[in-house]
């Protein structure tokens, strides 16, 4: 019976993993494809308008020409690495590999893009003004603070999917 | 209650993180000698030698080599090459359901994993720019694909999700087992008498207005839709 039982789990283990590293599989050969600037420019340029208006609200020299940013003498430009998309990759390829119905997947990858896209405008705007006036940090809080905060945020979103939504029929 | 191990994990990784925040500082100058070394075996394995990595002034530099001449071609960021440990330690240390010991030796072995996949990504990144730079010539036009493919994936997305899969796979049955024993421990709450004193379980008195899904409970249904569709 046993034997059985955890035949049945390894197969449900291999088909998660499966669906999780064919989703990262097809979303890493879109990203690094020029056909993905499609998607990237846009977003660049969203994000730095995005960015640039909620800043122009507390510092009249913010200025934005495409998807570069200038706040005092700090200059930024949004690259693809900027975007968040890659967290995005990761968390849309946990959450449609776990095991529930479509419906709840593609309600679980609406909310959390959102959320990840959101968390991401904060994160530029705080190396933003960060860069702005404590440039000595700006390295630090890029690279390894947001980084990590990033990654952990799209862990536990999607946890949090799991409880909240994902089994509500 | 219900949120006890999303709660958990936050709060040790949070803790974690900045311990290992404060450590890395201290120790990464000697993490980033032994994979910039491990990286230098593996192109001493070349011959003749092309590339090797050194320190100067506390930049590591990666140098094209001549004969007995060197020239330095790049340098490695400061705090971007090797910042993911502390994702990974932290992620270690909030795993549910393991003693200190277990998690120190199975930190010990992801370290160990991802020591080897930053000395196979320092390698494919020196091999890829020297590509790029004309100062190495690829077998194939392919095998210049395959480096500068590799060095991307590395830099971009494995950053993130690679101690996400080392962690993943040394600690997803502690999370399951975890996952259960709570799972166990709510439903004996649901299963048990109400406090209102009408006699009925929880579950259908007091608790059955409101029954928020759980991620222990969800879990375990899971599993036991497994062992059903068994047919046991």
């Amino acid at each position: 019976m046993n034997v059985r039982t955890s035949k049945l789990s390894d197969t449900s283990g291999i088909k998660i993993a499966v669906i999780f590293l064919a989703t990262i599989g097809a979303g890493i050969t879109f990203l690094l494809n020029p056909v993905s600037h499609v998607v990237q420019d846009p977003l660049e340029k969203f994000l730095a308008i995005f960015t640039g208006t909620v800043l122009s609200w507390f510092n009249s020299t913010v200025q934005v020409y495409d998807s570069t940013i200038v706040i005092e003498a700090f200059v930024a430009n949004i690259v693809p690495a900027c975007t968040g998309l890659f967290t995005t990759t990761i968390y849309i390829a946990a959450v449609l590999a776990y095991p529930c119905s479509l419906k709840r997947k593609l309600q679980g990858v609406v909310f959390g893009v959102i959320a990840i896209m959101l968390v991401n405008a904060i994160r530029i705007i705080s190396l933003l003004v960060i860069g702005a006036y404590w440039i000595d940090a700006f390295d630090f809080a890029h690279l390894v603070i947001w980084q990590t905060v990033a990654v952990v945020f799209a862990v536990f979103l999607w946890l949090f999917w799991i409880q909240r939504f994902a089994h509500e029929k | 209650m219900k949120n006890n191990l999303l709660m958990r994990f936050l709060g040790w990784f949070s803790i974690g993180f900045v311990a290992l925040v404060a450590l890395w500082f201290m120790l990464a100058p000697y993490y980033n000698q032994v994979v910039f070394f491990s990286a230098n075996a593996v192109f001493h394995l070349d011959d003749p030698l092309i590339a090797e990595v050194d320190q100067e002034q506390g930049v590591w530099l990666a140098y094209q080599v001549n004969g007995s001449q060197r020239y330095p071609v790049f340098e490695f960021d400061k705090y971007g090459t090797f910042f993911n440990i502390v994702l990974l330690l932290g992620l270690m240390l909030a795993a549910p359901g393991l003693t200190w010991l277990q998690k120190s030796w199975r930190s010990g072995v992801a370290l160990l994993v991802l020591a080897s996949l930053h000395t196979i990504f320092v390698v494919v990144q020196i091999k890829a720019q020297f590509i790029n730079a004309g100062l190495m010539i690829p077998g194939s036009a392919e095998e210049a694909y395959a480096f500068n493919w590799l060095a991307v994936l590395m830099g971009t997305l494995g950053e993130q999700l690679l101690p996400l899969m080392i962690v993943g796979l040394l600690t997803w049955k502690t999370w399951l087992s975890a996952f259960q024993q709570a799972a166990t421990q709510a439903r004996k709450v649901q299963d048990a008498t109400c406090t209102c004193g009408s006699g009925k379980k929880f579950k259908h008195c007091c608790g059955k207005e409101k029954q928020p899904a759980s991620l222990p409970l969800a879990i375990a249904n899971i599993l036991k839709r497994g062992s059903l569709k068994s047919g046991h």
